[in-house]
C-alpha cells in the first residue's frame, strides 16, 4: 500500500481500542485515547497491559455500571479532545450533570472510583448546588434519606461517647453523689462525735440547698425543693452544679477539720448549740430515709440537669459557662453577705469552723 | 457499596448516603458552614460527617448577615463540635463583633489544629491585638490579616512554611515587619497595605515572587529579593491634615532615597512594574535615576499620577523605556498638573529617542489632557512599535475640545498595520 492510502485507512482501522468489563461481566469497546483519559483505568493499561483484547478486559470498581459508564465514556469523550475552549467544556459541564439526583449519586461514586478527578469535583458541586440553602425536609426529599434521627438527636449535635462534654459532667455529679453516699455510710458507722458533727455540716448544707435553710419538717423542705425547681428553672442547673461542688468543699474543709482531735472538740458542741433543732429533725429523718431519700434526691437533680442540658443549645452554652466562670468567682466571696442562696454554704463554713 | 436492589422500591433509594466519605466532605465543603453544620439533622449518616470538614468559613457570604450579631457564639459552637484538623479558618467580624478578645481562644484551638491558612478581618476602626499563640500555629501557609496590631514575641521563629501573607490596615513596628518578613524563608507572596507604625520597610525574603506595598512610607529597602517577579508600589500622600501637606511633599523630593533606588537595581528578574500615586514624585527627587538597569523580562509597566507637565517625570519615563527593551503592556494614568518644572516637550534635550518599542503590543493612556509632551509620546509609540495591536485612549474629564485631541491622534502615523485605537469609555 502507498503512503497516502495507509493515511486514508489509518483513521478508522488503525485506531486502537481498549476492552472494559464491569462486574455484572458486560465487556464494553472504547477508544484508547477515551479511555485514558480515566487515570485509573491509564494505569491499569500502563502497568499491567491489560485491556488490549476481549478476553484480558480490564475489571472496573464495582461501583461502576454499565449505565454509568456510558455516560463516563461520553465526559472523557468529550474533554479529551485537546483543542476545546473553556466555554464549550462549562457549556458540555452544565447540560452533562443534569440528570436525575439518583443518577448523579452512582455517577459521583464511579467517577470517585475511576480517580477521574475533574467529573468528581463537578458532580460534588452539582449535589452541593442541590442542597445549598434548602430546608432539612426539602434535602431529605430530594435525595430520599431516612428521617431516622428521635427529636432529642435533633437537638442535639454533641456526640454520645466519653468525649462528650454532658456526659462527662453528668459522670462527675454521679461520682459524687455516690462518694458522698459512701462518706455518710461510713460515717454511720463510726460513733464519734466529730463524724456527727460532719454529718450535720452536710445535712446543713443540704437542708440548705433543699430548703431556705430555716428550721422546717424534711417533708415541707422537699416540697419547698421542688417548688423552687420549678420557678428557677434555668438558674437551677447552674446553682446545683455549684452547690454540689460547695458541698464537696464543704466536705473536705470539715473532713479536714476532724482530723486533729483535741482542737476540734469546742467545735462540735457549738455546732450542736448552734444549730439543736435542726440536728433533731435531721435525725430523725436521716435515719429512716437516708438512703431512699439521697437515691432519690440524686436522680432527681441528675435528671433535672439533663433536662436544662437538652434543652436550648444557647442557653446550656452559657450554663455550662456559667458553671466553670461561678467555680471561679465564689470563692472570692468568701467574706461577702450571705444574700444570696448560693452563698449560705460559706456562711456555714464560717459558722462550723 | 453494593445496597439490595429491591424492586419497586428502588427509585426511592437513598444514594447519596452511601457515597464514600470524601466525597461527602467534597460536597459539605462546597456548602456555606450553616448549611453544611445543619446537615447534621438529616439522617443518622449525616449526623456527624460535618464535624471533620477541615475548612471552617465564616464571613458575609457563608453565614447569613442575619446571623452576624451572635457570630461569635457560632463560631464558639461549631469549634467546640467539631473534631479533626482545621486546615482553613476564615472569620470576618466586620459586621458585629463588639469585644475582638473572643477571638484569642479561636486561635489557641486553632493553633493545635494543624492550621494551614488564617483569614481574620475586624472593624477598621477596633483594631485587635494578635495574640502570642498565634505565632506558635506552625504550619500555616496562607495569612490574612486585617485591622491587626502585631507583637511579635521576643523569641520568634518565623513561620517556616508561610507562602503568602496579606496585611491590611495593620500596627507594625519597623523592626518587628523586618523580623516577620526575614523568619519567613519561604515567603513568596506579600501584600501589604494601610500600615501604620512602620516607614521604612526591609525586605529580606529570597524567595519573594510578588510584593504589592500600598501606604505612607519612607523608604523601601529590597535586601535580598533576587527572584522577584511582580513588583507594585504605590506612595500615598502624606496626611492632608497636616498644615504643611506641602512642605511634607518637597521633604519626599530632596530626600534620598538610596535604599528604594538600589532596591530597584536588585531586582534584575522583574516582570511586572507598577509605580502608583507618589511613587514618580517620591523618584523624582532622586539624581540617581539615569542608572537603572536593564530588565531583560519586564513586559508590564503601569505608572500612575505621571504628570507630563513635569521634565522629572518625563525624564523618569524616558528611564524607564530605556530600561525595558522587551516591554509588551505599557499603561499610563496621566495627572497632568501645572508644575515647577514646567515641560515643553518629551524629547528634552535628545535629539532622538534612545529606547525603542520593538514589542509593545498594547498602550494604554488614560486622563489626557492633550499637552504637549503627552501627544509626543503617543505619536512616538505608533510610529515606532511594529507590533502594536491596540492603543486605548481616554480623555479626561475636563477637556473642553476633545475632537481637537482625537483629530491629532488619528493623524499619526502607524508602524504596525494592525494598530487599532479604541476609545474606553
Amino acid at each position: 500500500m502507498s503512503e497516502s492510502e495507509m493515511a486514508i485507512i489509518k483513521p478508522e482501522a488503525m485506531k486502537s481500542y481498549v476492552w472494559l468489563q464491569c462486574t455484572d461481566g458486560s465487556i464494553q469497546q472504547v477508544e484508547e485515547e477515551v479511555a485514558m483519559f480515566c487515570p485509573m483505568i491509564c494505569r491499569e493499561i500502563l502497568q499491567t497491559g491489560m485491556g488490549s483484547s476481549k478476553n484480558y478486559a480490564i475489571s472496573l470498581p464495582e461501583r461502576v455500571n454499565p449505565p454509568i459508564l456510558s455516560l463516563i465514556l461520553d465526559y472523557c469523550r468529550f474533554h479529551q479532545v485537546p483543542g476545546r475552549s473553556n466555554k464549550e467544556r462549562k457549556t458540555f459541564d452544565e447540560k452533562f450533570i443534569r440528570i436525575d439526583t439518583k443518577r448523579l449519586c452512582e455517577l459521583t461514586s464511579a467517577a470517585d472510583s475511576l480517580q477521574l478527578k475533574p467529573l468528581v469535583d463537578l458532580t460534588s458541586r452539582a449535589l452541593a448546588r442541590m442542597i445549598e440553602g434548602k430546608t432539612p425536609e426539602e434535602i431529605r426529599e430530594t435525595f430520599h434519606l431516612p428521617d431516622d434521627l428521635t427529636e432529642e438527636e435533633k437537638l442535639e449535635p454533641l456526640k454520645n461517647t466519653n468525649d462528650d462534654l454532658r456526659i462527662r459532667l453528668l459522670n462527675r455529679l454521679y461520682a459524687k453523689k455516690r462518694k458522698e453516699l459512701k462518706e455518710r455510710q461510713k460515717q454511720k458507722d463510726v460513733e464519734v462525735e466529730e463524724p456527727q458533727k460532719d454529718e450535720r455540716s452536710v445535712d446543713e448544707i443540704l437542708s440548705f440547698i433543699n430548703g431556705d435553710g430555716d428550721s422546717k419538717s424534711a417533708k415541707a423542705a422537699k416540697n419547698k425543693k421542688k417548688n423552687r425547681r420549678k420557678k428557677d428553672q434555668p438558674k437551677d442547673p447552674s446553682r446545683i452544679e455549684s452547690e454540689k461542688s460547695h458541698k464537696k468543699d464543704a466536705l473536705t474543709l470539715s473532713m479536714g477539720r476532724s482530723e486533729p482531735g483535741g482542737s476540734n472538740s469546742p467545735s462540735p458542741s457549738r455546732a450542736e448549740d448552734a444549730f439543736p433543732t435542726r440536728v433533731d429533725f435531721e435525725d430523725g429523718d436521716i435515719d429512716d430515709e437516708l438512703d431512699p431519700a439521697m437515691k432519690e434526691e440524686l436522680d432527681r437533680e441528675v435528671e433535672d440537669f439533663a433536662r436544662r442540658l437538652n434543652s436550648d443549645w444557647p442557653e446550656r452554652m452559657q450554663e455550662i459557662l456559667s458553671l466553670s466562670q461561678e467555680r471561679r468567682a465564689v470563692p472570692n466571696l468568701m467574706n461577702g453577705n450571705g444574700s444570696l442562696q448560693r452563698y449560705t454554704e460559706f456562711d456555714i463554713c464560717h459558722l462550723v469552723e | 457499596m453494593v445496597l439490595p436492589i429491591r424492586r419497586g422500591k428502588f427509585e426511592m433509594e437513598d444514594r447519596i448516603s452511601t457515597l464514600p466519605s470524601n466525597i461527602i466532605e467534597a460536597i459539605l465543603l462546597r456548602l456555606p458552614i450553616a448549611d453544611a453544620v445543619r446537615s447534621s439533622v438529616l439522617s443518622s449518616r449525616w449526623r456527624y460527617e460535618w464535624s471533620t470538614i477541615p475548612h471552617l468559613i465564616f464571613d458575609k457570604h457563608s453565614v447569613p448577615l442575619s446571623l452576624h450579631y451572635k457570630l461569635d457564639k457560632i463560631v464558639d459552637q461549631v469549634l467546640l463540635l467539631h473534631s479533626g484538623p482545621i486546615h482553613k479558618f476564615v472569620f470576618d467580624g466586620s459586621a458585629c463583633l463588639e469585644d475582638c478578645s473572643v477571638v484569642n481562644r479561636w486561635i489557641t484551638v486553632l493553633s493545635r489544629n494543624s492550621l494551614k491558612e488564617l483569614v481574620l478581618r475586624f472593624c477598621p476602626d477596633r483594631i485587635y491585638k494578635l495574640p502570642s499563640t498565634l505565632f506558635f500555629c506552625k504550619g500555616i501557609v496562607i495569612l490574612e490579616l486585617h485591622d491587626c496590631e502585631f507583637r511579635l514575641p521576643r523569641v520568634f521563629e518565623g513561620f517556616g512554611s508561610l507562602c503568602t501573607l496579606s496585611l491590611e490596615n495593620v500596627v507594625i513596628s519597623d523592626n518587628d515587619f523586618a523580623t516577620l518578613i526575614s523568619k519567613c524563608s519561604l515567603l513568596e507572596k506579600v501584600a501589604f497595605m494601610d500600615f501604620y507604625g512602620c516607614s521604612r520597610l526591609r525586605f529580606n525574603a529570597p524567595n519573594l515572587r510578588e510584593l504589592i506595598i500600598d501606604g505612607l512610607f519612607e523608604d523601601i529597602y529590597l535586601e535580598n529579593t533576587p527572584d522577584l517577579a511582580i513588583l507594585s508600589v504605590g506612595l500615598d500622600d502624606a496626611d492632608d491634615l497636616d498644615d504643611e501637606g506641602d512642605s511634607d511633599n518637597e521633604d519626599l523630593e530632596n530626600k534620598e532615597h538610596y535604599n528604594f533606588m538600589t532596591s530597584l537595581n536588585a531586582v534584575p528578574k522583574i516582570e511586572n512594574l507598577s509605580l502608583r500615586h507618589n511613587m514618580l514624585e517620591l523618584l523624582a527627587g532622586d539624581s540617581l535615576l539615569d542608572r537603572l538597569p536593564t530588565y531583560s523580562y519586564l513586559k508590564k509597566l503601569y505608572l500612575t499620577c505621571v504628570n507630563f507637565e513635569d521634565t522629572k517625570h518625563i525624564a523618569i519615563l524616558r528611564c524607564l523605556f530605556r530600561s525595558a527593551p522587551v516591554l509588551e503592556e505599557l499603561t499610563i494614568e496621566a495627572d497632568s498638573v501645572d508644575s515647577s518644572n514646567p515641560a515643553a516637550s518629551f524629547w528634552e534635550g535628545k535629539e532622538c529617542a534612545d529606547f525603542r518599542f520593538n514589542h509593545l503590543r498594547y498602550l494604554t493612556v488614560t486622563e489626557i489632557l492633550g499637552v504637549g509632551p503627552e501627544m509626543e509620546l503617543i505619536e512616538f509609540v505608533l510610529a515606532n512599535s511594529p507590533v502594536l495591536e491596540t492603543l486605548f485612549i481616554r480623555l479626561d474629564n475636563d477637556v473642553c475640545d476633545e475632537v481637537k485631541i482625537y483629530k491629532q491622534i488619528m493623524r499619526f502615523r502607524r508602524a504596525s498595520t494592525r494598530a487599532e485605537i479604541i476609545n474606553l469609555d
